[in-house]
C-alpha cells in the first residue's frame, strides 16, 4: 500500500502518448510524402526516429516501476518490515475510515471502531517501534476521523501527541504538521481557542513543501476559519462578531482555492462550513446555495455524513426562513442519515432541534419525547447547555420561557418550496 | 493505470509488427516509393498481371496493384478516394474523352509497325498520345468441345442461320447448346455486338461516333436484337435456363461447358483459355470457332477490347518507368505463357500462343475489326443501360420459343428510348 | 456554536476535514475539460463531416429529398425494412435459444463456442462462406447438392428471390451468438436467491417467464435491438459479394443505393439519403436507449445454484437442440476450411466434400493475390485505431463519468454519444473523402485508422462510461478523494472496469479489422485492407472458390483466435454497464 503511494504512478506517461502522437503525424506525412511526386523520405524516416527515441525513453523510465513490481512479489528484505499484525491493522483502519463515512458500511464501521479503538491506540503509544510509519499515520488517520465524528477532543489531543512522536522519531515533518492540526483541533472542541491558535502556528512554521502540502494548507485554512466561528460565538452580536465571521468566510475562500485536485472532503468541509458563515451572517438564502450543493454532492459521493451534515444545516436554514414544516422534515431526514452511519452527536443534535420546534409550535409531549432521547444519546445533558435549557422549559422547570410567537412564512419561501418540488420530480424522475 | 498497461500493450503490439521483416513494414509504412496501379482484373487474370509486374519492376519501387473491377471508372472521378499512379483502362474507347490524362512519355512510340492502325485515332488526342495499349481482346470467339459436334455430326456454323440450326439439331439430340453468364453484364453486350456489327458494320459505327448515343433511333438496333434473341429463345438452349443463367458469372459458364460438359458451347472472349486449361475436364477436348456472318457474303464481326495503360496526371517518374517497362514486346511473356492473352503489341513474339489464340491474332489484323461499342456509349452501355435493358430482354426471350422475341424487341426498344431521354 | 433564530436556539458545529491528507496540486477549474480535448478533437472527424453533409442535403431546400420518390430508390428502402423485419426475427430466435441453453445448463457448452466464432467473421467472409453453400450448381453448391440427391432438382439457390435466403442465413450466422450471449449474460446475472423463491413459490412456464426473465432481459434487449437494427440498415458488403452481380438491383438496399447513385448523382441528394439513413437508425438509438435508460444495472455475474433441475425429458430435448444448433452453426466454417483445403481447380469444380484435389494450393494463390501485404496493412490500420481509441477514449469517458461535468453538459454529451454510434458510415465519407483527397491524403492508412477510431469513439465511451460509473458507490467516493486514494480504489475497482477496456480493445481492432465499407468508402478499394482483397478475388466467384476460401480463412484467424480467448470477458464488459 505505501509503497505503492510513493512510487509515481503514472510517470512518463506523456512520452508514451507522445510516441503514438508522433507515430501518428509521420504516418500522415509519409502518406501525405508518398502521394505528391518526389517522396522526401527522410522527413518520413525522421518521424519514425522521434516515434522510437520516445517510445525507448518511455520504456525505459518506466522500467524501474516495473522492476520494483516484479521486485515486490518477492519477499521485501531492504527494510525493516513493519510486522504483520501492524500492516494487517493499518489496512483495516484505511478500509474501515473509507467505510465510516457511508451509508452502506457507516454502522459496521462504527461498530469496529469500538471494538478495535484500544488496539489501535496501543500501537500508537509503542514508542520503541521504528519502522512502519505509514502504517501508523494511516491509523492515527482512521483513529482521527473517528474522534472528531464523535467530538472526543481530549482523545484527539492525546492522538495528536503521538503522531508528533512518531513524526519526531521518524523524521517526518508532514507528519508533525497534521499532528499540529489536529491538536488545534482538538483544543478547539474542548474549548481552549488560545491553544489551539497557537497549535496552529505551529503547524504552519513546521510545514514542509511536499505532495500534500496543498491538502495540509487546506486543512489550516479550514481550522482557522472554524477556530473564527468559534471566536464569533462567544462575542456578543454586533460588529465584531461579524468581523470575525467575515474572516471565517475569507478563510474558507482561501482554503477553497488551495485545495488539491479532486479533494472531496474537503470541498465538502468547505462548503458546509461557508453555508454556516452565511447562516451566521443571517443570510439563508445564500446558506442555502452552499447546502444544496454540498447535499448533492455528498449524496452522489455516497458520504453519508456530510450528507447529514449539511441535510441539518438546510433545516435551519428553512426555519430561518420560516418554512417549519420543511425544516423539521430536513432534520426527520438529517436525524435517519446520522443513524445510517451511527453518528450520535449528529443524531442528537437534530433531536434536539426537533425537540424545540416543537416545543415553539406548542406540542409539548412531542418535545418531551425527542428531547429527552437526544439526552439519552448524549448520556446527560452535561456540556450541552442548550438541550438542557430546552429540557428545562419543557419539564416545566422554567415556567417563564413562553413559546415564541412564530411569523407566518414569508413569501419569499414560496419559492423554496417551489424549488423543493421541483427537485422532488426531478429526483423522482432521475429514479 | 490499467489504460498505462493496455497502451503499453499496444505499443509493444506495434514494436513487434515494426520488428518483424523490415522491407515488408518499410512497404507498409511507405518508407518506398509506391506506384499504384489500378486495374479492373481479379482472379486468374489479376494473378497473371502480378506475374507480369513480378517480371518488369525494379527494386527501387514498389508496384501496388487496385483491384477495382468493375468500377474502374471511379479511379478518375471527381470524387475519387485515391489517385492511382497507373491505370489499365479496360475501355480503350474513353481515353479520348477523359480529362486530367498525362501525355506518354516522348519515347514511347505508338505507332504502326508496333501497333495496329486501329489504335491511332483511339488512343490519341489532339495528336498526342494518352494511352498505352496493353492487352487486345477477341470477344467474336465460339469455343466448344469438339467430341460433341463429332459424336452428333456437326460442324461448326458457316453463317447465323446454321448456328441457330447447329443448337437446333443438338437440343433435339438432348444436348444444351449454350452456356451463357448472363451474371456478368458484358457478356450480354458482346453477343449483341456481334449480331449488329455482322449485320451492319455502318451503322455500328455511326452508334459509335454519334454524341449522344441513340441506340433507338437505329434500325440495325432492333435487328440485331431479334438475332440474339433468336439464339436465346430456342426452348432449351441454355444451360440451366435464365434462372440460373442470371446467376452466373463469364468463367462459370466456360465451367459449365468445359467443366461439368452441361454444355456444348460458350460465347467467349480469348482469355477464357485461362479458365478453360484450368477447369477443363478433358484439356484436348477444346476447340473454338468465331462468330458466323450473319449470312453469306456478308463479313464476319470481329469485336475487339482492350486494355490501355494511361496516366493519370502529374505522373511521377516511378509510373513512367512501369509504363515503359510494361511496353517492351517480351514484357508480357509470361502471361502469355499461363494463357489467355493477346499483346496488343505486334512485336510480341507471336509462337507463345496456343494455335487457337493464334487464329485469333491472325483474325485481328483483318480489316472487319470494331472497337467494343458498350465502352463508347458512355452510361448508356454501362451497368444501368444497355446491360441491364438486355438483362430483362434475356429473361424475356430465354427459352420462351420464337414467337416471344418480337414483343421483348419492342419492349426493349422502348425501354431504350425511355434511358436515352 | 450556537445560532439564534426565530426564537430558537440551535447548537452548530463546523465540519472539519478529516481522513488522510490528500496528495496533489490547487485545481484549476479547467483542468477536467482539458480531458475532454482529446476527445473533441477525434470526434470532430464524425461530426465536422456530418454537419456538413447535412447542411448539403438541407442546402437547397428539401428539394434534395424528391430523390426518395424515385422508385429505386422506394425499392432500395422497402428492402431495408425487410432487413429490419429479418434482424427483429433473428433476435427473437436468439432469445428462445438463451432461454433453452439457460434451463438446460449444458447445453451452453456445446453452443457457446458454435455460436461465437462466427461473430469474429467480417460479412464479408461469411457472405463470401453462404455463396459457396449456396451455390446452384449441384456438383458445388452443399444444398443443391442435397436437394437434388432429395428432390431430383433443385431450386437456383441464388436468383431472384431466393437470395434473401442466403443473404438472411449469412447475417443470422454471424449475429445470432452476439445475441445469445447477450441474452444468456442477462440471465445468469439473475440472483440465486431470486430464483430460489420463484421455486418456492412454484411459478413456472410462462408466468416465471413474465415475473423473473423478462423484466430482467428488458435492457438487454434494448441493447441487442440497437446492435442488429443498425448493422441491418447498414447492410452494404454483405449483399456485395453474396448476391450475383445480376442480382444487386433486386437487393438494393438503402446503403448500397446511396454508394451506388453517388457517383453520378449531385452531392445534394446523395446527403439527402444519407440523412434519411442517419435519420432512421437515429430513431432506433433513440427507442433503444429509452431501454437502457431504465436501467441496465446488472448485478455481478452468478451462477444459478438454485435452478430446479430440468426434467429428463426436457434435457434432453435441450440436448438435441444444442447439439443441432451447434451442428448446423459449425457446418459454414467447416465448408470454407475444407473449401480452402482444395486446389482451385477442385474447389472451382467440385464441392468441399469431395476428397480430390486436396491440396494447399489455394493458399498459394490467395498469397499470390497481394494478401500478406494487405494483411500487414491491416494489422497496421486496426492496431493505431485501437491504440488511438484507447487513449482518447479512457479520459473522455472519466470525464462523463467523474469529471465532474455540470449533469446537463453531461446528457447532452451521452445523448450525442449515442446518437453518433449509429451514425451511417454514408453520413461522413463524402466529405471526408472530399477532405482527405484535397489534403494528400486519399487512401492514407494513418488517416483511415483515425476516421475507424472517430468512429469507434462513441460506442467505446458509452461502455467505459456505464463500466466507470458500474464501481460501488463508496469506492467512487474514495477515488473522488483525491489522486493516491484513486489509484488506491482503482486497483480495487479494476476487475468491474476492465472488462469493459478489453472489449472496447477487442472489439474495435475485430471491426476495423473486419471493416469493408468504411475502408472501401473513404479510403477507395486501393486501401487494401483484407477485406478489400477478397473483393476483388471475390469478382469471378465461382472458381475463384478456393483462394477466396482460403483468404477468408487467413484473415479470419486472428480476429477469431482474439475474441474466443477474450469473449467471456467481452460479454461481462458490455453487460456490465448501468445506465447510459
Amino acid at each position: 500500500m505505501t509503497e505503492q503511494q510513493r512510487e509515481p504512478g503514472r510517470r512518463g506517461d506523456a512520452l508514451g502518448i507522445g510516441a503514438i502522437a508522433s507515430f501518428v503525424l509521420s504516418g500522415l506525412a509519409i502518406e501525405k510524402l508518398s502521394q505528391s511526386l518526389d517522396a522526401g523520405g527522410w522527413i518520413g524516416r525522421v518521424g519514425i526516429g522521434v516515434t522510437a527515441v520516445l517510445a525507448v525513453s518511455w520504456l525505459v523510465v518506466n522500467a524501474p516501476i516495473w522492476w520494483r513490481r516484479l521486485r515486490r512479489r518477492r519477499p521485501a528484505v531492504t527494510e525493516e518490515p513493519p510486522p504483520d499484525e501492524l500492516r494487517l491493522l493499518a489496512e483495516q483502519a484505511e478500509h474501515w475510515l473509507v467505510a465510516l463515512g457511508t451509508d452502506a458500511n457507516g454502522m459496521a464501521a462504527a461498530e469496529w471502531f469500538e471494538l478495535h479503538e484500544g488496539s489501535l491506540r496501543a500501537m500508537l503509544a509503542d514508542e520503541a517501534r521504528t519502522g512502519g510509519t505509514d502504517e501508523l499515520a494511516a491509523i492515527a488517520d482512521a483513529l482521527e476521523a473517528w474522534y472528531v465524528r464523535r467530538r472526543r477532543g481530549a482523545d484527539l489531543l492525546e492522538l495528536s501527541e503521538r503522531l508528533a512522536a512518531v513524526g519526531d522519531r521518524s523524521g517526518r515533518r508532514d507528519l508533525e504538521e497534521l499532528a499540529a492540526v489536529r491538536a488545534s483541533t482538538a483544543y478547539r472542541l474542548m474549548g481552549d481557542l488560545a491553544s489551539a491558535t497557537s497549535r496552529l502556528g505551529v503547524a504552519a512554521n513546521v510545514a514542509p513543501h511536499g505532495r500534500t502540502s496543498a491538502a495540509m494548507t487546506t486543512r489550516r485554512h479550514v481550522e482557522r476559519a472554524l477556530l473564527n466561528l468559534a471566536e464569533a460565538d462567544r462575542r456578543a452580536p454586533g460588529s465584531d462578531r461579524n468581523e470575525a465571521v467575515l474572516n471565517a468566510r475569507d478563510r474558507l475562500i482561501d482554503a477553497r482555492l488551495r485545495r488539491p485536485g479532486p479533494d472531496h472532503a474537503a470541498d465538502l468541509a468547505i462548503m458546509i462550513d461557508l453555508g454556516i458563515v452565511h447562516l451566521y451572517l443571517q443570510d439563508p438564502e445564500q446558506a442555502l446555495e452552499h447546502l444544496r450543493v454540498a447535499e448533492a454532492r455528498a449524496d452522489a459521493a455516497a458520504d453519508a455524513s456530510a450528507h447529514a451534515h449539511a441535510v441539518e444545516l438546510l433545516g435551519i436554514a428553512a426555519w430561518m426562513l420560516r418554512n417549519r414544516p420543511q425544516a423539521d422534515a430536513w432534520w426527520e431526514r438529517a436525524e435517519r442519515l446520522y443513524a445510517d452511519v451511527d453518528e450520535r452527536e449528529g443524531r442528537a443534535r437534530c433531536l434536539q432541534h426537533l425537540g424545540s420546534a416543537a416545543w415553539a409550535d406548542g406540542r409539548h409531549r412531542d418535545a418531551v419525547v425527542l428531547l429527552e432521547r437526544s439526552e439519552e444519546l448524549r448520556g446527560g445533558t452535561d456540556g450541552h447547555e442548550i438541550l438542557g435549557h430546552y429540557l428545562a422549559v419543557v419539564r416545566g422547570d422554567l415556567a417563564t420561557a413562553e413559546p415564541p410567537a412564530i411569523e407566518p412564512p414569508a413569501r419569499l419561501d414560496l419559492v423554496g418550496r417551489i424549488r423543493a418540488r421541483i427537485r422532488r420530480t426531478a429526483n423522482r424522475w432521475r429514479q | 493505470m490499467v489504460s498505462r498497461r493496455t497502451v503499453l500493450r499496444a505499443a509493444a503490439a506495434t514494436g513487434l509488427a515494426t520488428a518483424t521483416g523490415c522491407t515488408a513494414t518499410a512497404d507498409v509504412l511507405g518508407l518506398r516509393p509506391t506506384v499504384k496501379v489500378a486495374v479492373s482484373w481479379s482472379g486468374r487474370e489479376l494473378r497473371a498481371f502480378r506475374d507480369v509486374l513480378d517480371a518488369v519492376v525494379p527494386d527501387d519501387y514498389v508496384v501496388e496493384v487496385i483491384p477495382l473491377g468493375d468500377d474502374i471508372a471511379s479511379a478518375f472521378g471527381p470524387r475519387t478516394p485515391r489517385r492511382p499512379d497507373l491505370v489499365m483502362l479496360p475501355q480503350p474507347g474513353q481515353v479520348r474523352s477523359l480529362d486530367g490524362l498525362e501525355p506518354l512519355p516522348d519515347d514511347l512510340v505508338v505507332d504502326p509497325p508496333a501497333y495496329a492502325e486501329v489504335w491511332r485515332d483511339l488512343i490519341r488526342r489532339d495528336g498526342t498520345a494518352y494511352g498505352l495499349p496493353f492487352k487486345i481482346a477477341h470477344k467474336s470467339a465460339v469455343w466448344y468441345r469438339r467430341s460433341v459436334f463429332a459424336e452428333h455430326g456437326v460442324e461448326p456454323p458457316a453463317t447465323w442461320p446454321d448456328w441457330i440450326r447447329l443448337n437446333l439439331r443438338l437440343v433435339e439430340r438432348g444436348v444444351t447448346p449454350l452456356a451463357l453468364a448472363a451474371g456478368d453484364g458484358w457478356v450480354l453486350t458482346d453477343v449483341f455486338e456481334n449480331a449488329l456489327l455482322g449485320l451492319s458494320a455502318p451503322a455500328y459505327r455511326r452508334l459509335a461516333a454519334v454524341d449522344p448515343p441513340r441506340l433507338s433511333r437505329e434500325p440495325a438496333v432492333a435487328a440485331a436484337l431479334r438475332l440474339t434473341g433468336g439464339l436465346w429463345a430456342m426452348p432449351g438452349a441454355l444451360a440451366g435456363a435464365v434462372d440460373r443463367s442470371l446467376t452466373l458469372q463469364f468463367p462459370d459458364a466456360v465451367v459449365e461447358v468445359f467443366g461439368y460438359r452441361r454444355a456444348a458451347m460458350v460465347q467467349a472472349p480469348d482469355f477464357a483459355e485461362l479458365t478453360i486449361r484450368e477447369f477443363a475436364a478433358e484439356p484436348d477436348d477444346v476447340a473454338m470457332f468465331t462468330v458466323p456472318p450473319v449470312s453469306a457474303g456478308f463479313a464476319a464481326p470481329v469485336v475487339i477490347g482492350g486494355d490501355v495503360a494511361v496516366l493519370p496526371a502529374p505522373a511521377g517518374e516511378q509510373a513512367k518507368d512501369l509504363i515503359r517497362r510494361l511496353a517492351r514486346p517480351d514484357a508480357t511473356e509470361r502471361w502469355i505463357a499461363a494463357g489467355g492473352f493477346l499483346a496488343a503489341n505486334t512485336l510480341t513474339p507471336a509462337d507463345g500462343y496456343s494455335p487457337e489464340l493464334a487464329r485469333l491474332d491472325e483474325q485481328l489484323s483483318g480489316a472487319a475489326t470494331a472497337f467494343d461499342l458498350s465502352d463508347r456509349l458512355g452510361a448508356l452501355g454501362g451497368s444501368r443501360g444497355l446491360q441491364r435493358v438486355l438483362h430483362r430482354f434475356l429473361t424475356r426471350t430465354g427459352g420462351r420459343g420464337p414467337e416471344a422475341v418480337d414483343p421483348a424487341v419492342a419492349f426493349a426498344m422502348d425501354e431504350l428510348r425511355e434511358l436515352e431521354d | 456554536m450556537v445560532l439564534s433564530s426565530n426564537g430558537l436556539r440551535f447548537e452548530v458545529v463546523g465540519r472539519e476535514v478529516t481522513g488522510r491528507p490528500v496528495r496533489g496540486r490547487p485545481r484549476r477549474p479547467y483542468s477536467p475539460y482539458l480531458l475532454g480535448l482529446p476527445g473533441l478533437a477525434l470526434i470532430s472527424i464524425l461530426v465536422v463531416p456530418i454537419v456538413v453533409t447535412t447542411v448539403q442535403a438541407f442546402g437547397d431546400g428539401p428539394g434534395n429529398f424528391a430523390v426518395l420518390a424515385d422508385p429505386d430508390a422506394l425499392h432500395a428502402i422497402a428492402n431495408s425494412l425487410i432487413w429490419v423485419a429479418i434482424a427483429i426475427g433473428l433476435i427473437a430466435v436468439g432469445f428462445a435459444l438463451a432461454m433453452v441453453s439457460y434451463r438446460i445448463p449444458a447445453v451452453t457448452s456445446i453452443l457457446q463456442p458454435a455460436l461465437v466464432v462466427p461473430f469474429a467473421l467480417s460479412l464479408l467472409v461469411s457472405g463470401a462462406t453462404f455463396r459457396i453453400m449456396y451455390d446452384p450448381v449441384p456438383e458445388r453448391g452443399t444444398l443443391s447438392a442435397l436437394s437434388e440427391r432429395l428432390f431430383g432438382s433443385s431450386p437456383v439457390w441464388l436468383g431472384p428471390g431466393l437470395f434473401w435466403l442466403v443473404l438472411a442465413s449469412a447475417f443470422g450466422w454471424i449475429w445470432l451468438g452476439y445475441v445469445v450471449s447477450l441474452f444468456r449474460a442477462g440471465l445468469d446475472a439473475i440472483p440465486s436467491d431470486l430464483i430460489r423463491t420463484v421455486a418456492a413459490e412454484g411459478l413456472r412456464g410462462r408466468r416465471r417467464f413474465a415475473a423473473v426473465e423478462w423484466p430482467i432481459l428488458r435492457p438487454i434487449t434494448g441493447v441487442v435491438t440497437l446492435t442488429l437494427v443498425v448493422a441491418a440498415v447498414r447492410m452494404f458488403d454483405l449483399i456485395l459479394i453474396a448476391v450475383p452481380a445480376s442480382m444487386h438491383h433486386d437487393a438494393d438496399v438503402l446503403a448500397l443505393h446511396w454508394w451506388r447513385t453517388g457517383a453520378t448523382a449531385e452531392p445534394g441528394r446523395s446527403a439527402a439519403l444519407g440523412v434519411v439513413l442517419f435519420a432512421a437508425v437515429a430513431v432506433v438509438a433513440i427507442v433503444g436507449m429509452r431501454g437502457l435508460r431504465r436501467g441496465w444495472a446488472m448485478p455481478p455475474v452468478s451462477r444459478p445454484v438454485g435452478t430446479p433441475p430440468p426434467g429428463r425429458r426436457a434435457r434432453r430435448i435441450g440436448w438435441l437442440v444444442g447439439f443441432v444448433v451447434a451442428a448446423v452453426w459449425a457446418l459454414p466454417a467447416v465448408v470454407l476450411l475444407a473449401t480452402a483445403l482444395h486446389s482451385p481447380r477442385a474447389a472451382g469444380l467440385r464441392g468441399w466434400w469431395s476428397l480430390d484435389g486436396l491440396s494447399l494450393d489455394s493458399f498459394v494463390a490467395a498469397s499470390h493475390a497481394g494478401l500478406w501485404r494487405s494483411m500487414s496493412s491491416t494489422l497496421l490500420v486496426a492496431l493505431v485505431a485501437t491504440t488511438v481509441l484507447l487513449v482518447v477514449a479512457i479520459p473522455t469517458a472519466y470525464l462523463l463519468t467523474w469529471g465532474g461535468l455540470p449533469p446537463r453538459l453531461g446528457r447532452i454529451a451521452l445523448t450525442a454519444f449515442a446518437v453518433l454510434a449509429v451514425a451511417p458510415v454514408q453520413m461522413y465519407a463524402a466529405p471526408l473523402r472530399d477532405a482527405f483527397a484535397a489534403a494528400g491524403l486519399a487512401g492514407s492508412r494513418i488517416s483511415l485508422a483515425l476516421v475507424h477510431a472517430a468512429a469507434g469513439l462513441p460506442f467505446a465511451v458509452l461502455l467505459l462510461r456505464s463500466a466507470f460509473a458500474s464501481a460501488p458507490p463508496s469506492l467512487v467516493a474514495e477515488a473522488l478523494q483525491g489522486y493516491d486514494r484513486q489509484s488506491a480504489v482503482l486497483t480495487a475497482v479494476r476487475h468491474t472496469y476492465r472488462p469493459a477496456l478489453v472489449a472496447v480493445g477487442v472489439l474495435e481492432f475485430v471491426l476495423v479489422w473486419n471493416d469493408f465499407i468504411v475502408g472501401f468508402l473513404i479510403g477507395g478499394p486501393g486501401t487494401t485492407p483484407l477485406s478489400l482483397v477478397l473483393w476483388g478475388e471475390a469478382r469471378q466467384f465461382a472458381v475463384s472458390t478456393g483462394p477466396v476460401a482460403a483468404a477468408a480463412l487467413v484473415s479470419s484467424v486472428l480476429p477469431v483466435a482474439l475474441l474466443l480467448s477474450f469473449w467471456p470477458t467481452v460479454v461481462r464488459g458490455l453487460t456490465q454497464g448501468t445506465r447510459p
